[in-house]
């Protein structure tokens, strides 16, 4: 009876875990999508400013300054994202959760 | 196989405190202390130097630090105006230190900015920096106060909110770019095979470890010299 007991335990355990860790993975991948739009948004910037240059070739350190700024700052969408998805992958608190608050047997 | 693919920090030793409080000699720490100690090194070595030093420089070495000393006053003055540029002193500080902590994964250190604990702080010191400068010179007529009033008086809460939620995305664009450079540069080394790691890692790696690094650490200092020119008025 008691070991019946324990499989039936670590049966769920393993389910229940596994549940959460690939859950924890598609979440992740999900939040890293949020990258795409700054990538489209710096593609946009660069070309515009490529224009500029093209049409006012002396102002062109000001903006290659004045782009760098804004591609840096629009990224920053992309980087919460990236920072989501390694919190769900290394330091994953769902799983800590999941095991401290098992039930005693 | 297996080490290589390992990224979290690792943890080689443990001063307690008490039973519950504790701090980690860890791989972060380490870099750090080694960072820091060759910029002390150099800082020293530059002090001793001074000395023959002479009005039209002789040495190479009078050269280099001069022309990194002035590039960067010039620039700090351009962005902020004359009357703020004595932040320059700190700023060159942070500046040196993002610089060699976000290049040193291409000499076998981990990067201290590949940590939030090491960008964090650094992003407060900007914050609280801002708020030190706007009561310092703004305060006149109560215009800091009032900037937290407005456009309305309800406004108030989300203004507070929004001076600290700057130290956040301040230092969480560094520690994204940097970890980020950390994880796709040890998925190339650990799991390409030995045909392909012949001399692509190396060209990536001077992508993601120097390009960003050195693009990022400036980006850092630009924006936090941006953040504290709105704190304070402008004389033009």
């Amino acid at each position: 009876m008691i070991t019946l007991a324990s499989d039936y335990f670590a049966t769920a355990y393993m389910a229940g875990l596994s549940h959460i860790i690939g859950l924890s993975i598609i979440g992740a991948t999900i939040a890293v999508l949020a990258g795409m739009s700054p990538s489209f948004a710096q593609g946009l910037a660069v070309g515009r400013a490529v224009e500029a240059v093209g049409r006012q070739p002396e102002a062109a350190g000001q903006i290659r300054s004045t782009m760098l700024i804004g591609c840096v700052v629009a990224e920053t969408g992309g980087v919460y994202g990236l920072a989501v998805s390694m919190i769900l992958i290394f330091a994953n608190p769902f799983v800590s959760m999941f095991v401290d608050n098992l039930p005693a047997l | 196989m297996d080490n290589n693919l390992d990224f979290n920090i690792q943890t080689y030793h443990r001063i307690y405190l008490t039973d519950e409080l504790w701090i980690s000699i860890n791989d972060t720490l380490i870099s750090t202390w080694i960072i820091g100690g060759i910029l002390i090194i150099f800082a020293i070595i530059a002090r001793i130097k001074i000395k023959n030093f002479k009005p039209v420089p002789e040495t190479r070495f009078q050269n280099i630090i001069e022309a990194m000393v002035e590039g960067f006053d010039n620039f700090v003055a351009g962005v902020m105006t004359r009357k703020y540029a004595f932040l320059g002193n700190w700023f060159f500080g942070v500046f040196m230190f993002l610089v060699f902590a976000n290049i040193s994964g291409i000499f076998g250190l981990r990067p201290p900015t590949a940590d939030f604990a090491t960008t964090y702080p650094i992003a407060l010191t900007t914050v609280i920096l801002m708020q030190y400068m706007g009561i310092r010179y703004n305060m006149k007529k109560g215009e800091y106060v009032r900037e937290f009033f407005r456009p309305v008086f309800l406004f108030a809460p989300l203004n507070v909110i929004s001076e600290f939620s700057r130290s956040i995305s301040l230092s969480l664009r560094l520690f994204g770019n940097m970890a980020g450079g950390l994880i796709v540069m040890g998925l190339i080394y650990g799991l390409f095979p030995w045909f392909l790691s012949i001399g692509i890692p190396g060209g990536l790696s001077i992508y993601f470890d120097i390009i960003v690094g050195a693009l990022h650490a400036f980006m850092f200092v630009v924006l936090s010299m941006y953040f504290i020119m709105m704190k304070v008025p402008q004389e033009d």
